[in-house]
């Protein structure tokens, strides 16, 4: 059970949350699914004294097309991104990978912006948002400020949101025609978090991409993979030492030792940028 | 501290003081004696206390009370009003002794309905992948499939308007 005493608020507008954010000088977290923060309250691992909840606040939760980008709500749930019809037609990998979160209870009320916001070095949208280049729109009372992926992710469960901060909006570019991405894991149990997780995109027009891994370290990490697709043809083995370039600061845990954990990070490397590769194939031939 | 909430639980409306601190959970078996719902690891995981919120199944113990102002919930409760009224997912689990102790059944019987009314014709990979969220401890399962599938074959040969 939850010890420590809350002050709970449910404000009708974003505006008001971001005024009551400013004026609070104790520990106060955001609410939006909860999936993350109240068994982490009930566990005692963190004693928010204010609770501010999302759930009044309107349009935080949608998945629209605007110029270059799809753009989703923070509160849009891993329930409704598996099934939105703009998150299937144009990032399908998107969909892909929210579908592989926790449970059907959890993805029926955990938010794509709850989960970044939580930052898990092994959650499933991390490697994602860094491998197709997403942008984080956070709001505050000083305005409005968009961080690339590059740059939000800080460390384990530290990213850019701070003390103030709402992050309201995610915008991930609409791959170009010829584009193919997939996102691949490493679960001992379906459902939890993945030991290790690599997403990868790949065009067929130049063989150019890149692939992002999470669980490998404090934060995603990813590596261009120019020269390593050749018409289609990918050097394992020059994969495979971008890899290790990559996880060289990878730590042994209860789930593994380091070398277990580099050997992982290989090979879902490896399967990510296949299965990429095979979907921008196939995007070229339907052409 | 205590706070007020306007929840629709099992198609009534109940006014409750809860603690900011109490959980869903906690709230319809404290609050309402609504002990269908079972608390099994509080943290998420088990999904023993899976009830139906705002139309689609989710885990109780992560919801905080006074976050459902607004809100219907619906338990396990709300599938029969007794022995001789039970639904025909509860029956199946009965014939197929898809339950030994029960504990996490009432979670395992929502998310089945749920599965059923967005998939009426599961296979066994989709039922498995359905309840990924409802651990058991003592069917291994088995039973648990067959039981959804036996639901799903009893909800093909039954009347829409007549499953709830």
């Amino acid at each position: 059970m939850i010890t420590q005493e809350i002050e709970y608020h449910a404000p009708p507008s974003l505006v008001d949350v971001i005024a009551l954010l400013d004026d609070e000088d104790r520990h106060v977290e955001l609410l939006a699914g909860g999936m993350s923060l109240v068994p982490t309250m009930t566990l005692g691992l963190a004693h928010p004294e204010v609770l501010i909840s999302l759930k009044r606040v309107p349009d935080l939760s949608y998945t629209r097309l605007f110029g270059d980008d799809l753009c989703i709500g923070a509160a849009t749930t891993h329930a409704e991104i598996t099934a939105s019809a703009e998150v299937l037609d144009n990032v399908p990998v998107l969909a892909e990978c929210a579908s592989l979160i926790g449970d059907v209870q959890i993805r029926n009320r955990g938010t794509l912006g709850g989960s970044l916001a939580h930052a898990d070095p092994a959650a499933n949208y991390p490697p994602l948002a860094l491998a197709l280049g997403a942008s984080m729109v956070i709001r505050s009372a000083a305005g409005e400020r968009v961080v690339r992926a590059a740059d939000f992710f800080e460390g384990v469960m530290q990213t850019a949101v701070a003390h103030g901060d709402v992050l309201t909006e995610v915008r991930i570019p609409v791959p170009e025609s010829g584009e193919g991405a997939a996102y691949r894991e490493f679960v001992r149990v379906e459902g939890n978090f993945a030991l290790v997780n690599a997403c990868a995109v790949v065009s067929s027009i130049n063989w150019a991409g890149r692939v992002a891994l999470g669980g490998i370290a404090s934060v995603p990490v990813s590596v261009g993979l120019a020269g390593l697709v050749d018409a289609g043809i990918l050097d394992t083995h020059g994969l495979d030492a971008a890899v290790d370039e990559m996880t060289l600061g990878a730590f042994a845990d209860i789930n593994g030792s380091v070398e277990y954990k580099r050997s992982l990070a290989r090979t879902f490397a490896r399967r990510a940028v296949d299965a990429a590769i095979g979907r921008a194939a196939r995007t070229k031939d339907e052409q | 501290m205590k706070q007020r909430v306007t929840v629709t639980v099992n198609a009534r409306v109940r006014e409750l003081l809860v603690d900011t601190r109490m959980v869903l959970a906690d709230m319809l078996r404290e609050e309402l004696r609504l002990t269908g719902t079972h608390i099994g690891c509080g943290t998420g995981s088990c999904g023993a206390c899976t009830v139906v919120l705002n139309g689609v199944t989710a885990k109780s113990c992560c919801v905080l009370a006074v976050d459902t102002d607004g809100d219907a919930v619906e338990t396990i409760e709300s599938l029969s009003t007794g022995p001789d009224d039970i639904h025909l997912v509860q029956e199946a689990f009965i014939e197929k002794h898809g339950l030994q102790c029960g504990f996490c059944t009432p979670g395992m019987i929502l998310s089945a309905r749920q599965l059923l009314a967005d998939n009426p014709d599961p296979s066994d990979a989709e039922i498995r992948h359905a309840i990924v969220g409802n651990l058991c401890r003592c069917t291994g399962y088995v039973n648990v499939v067959t039981a959804v599938r036996a639901a799903a074959e009893a909800m093909s040969e039954t009347p829409l308007d007549a499953v709830g």
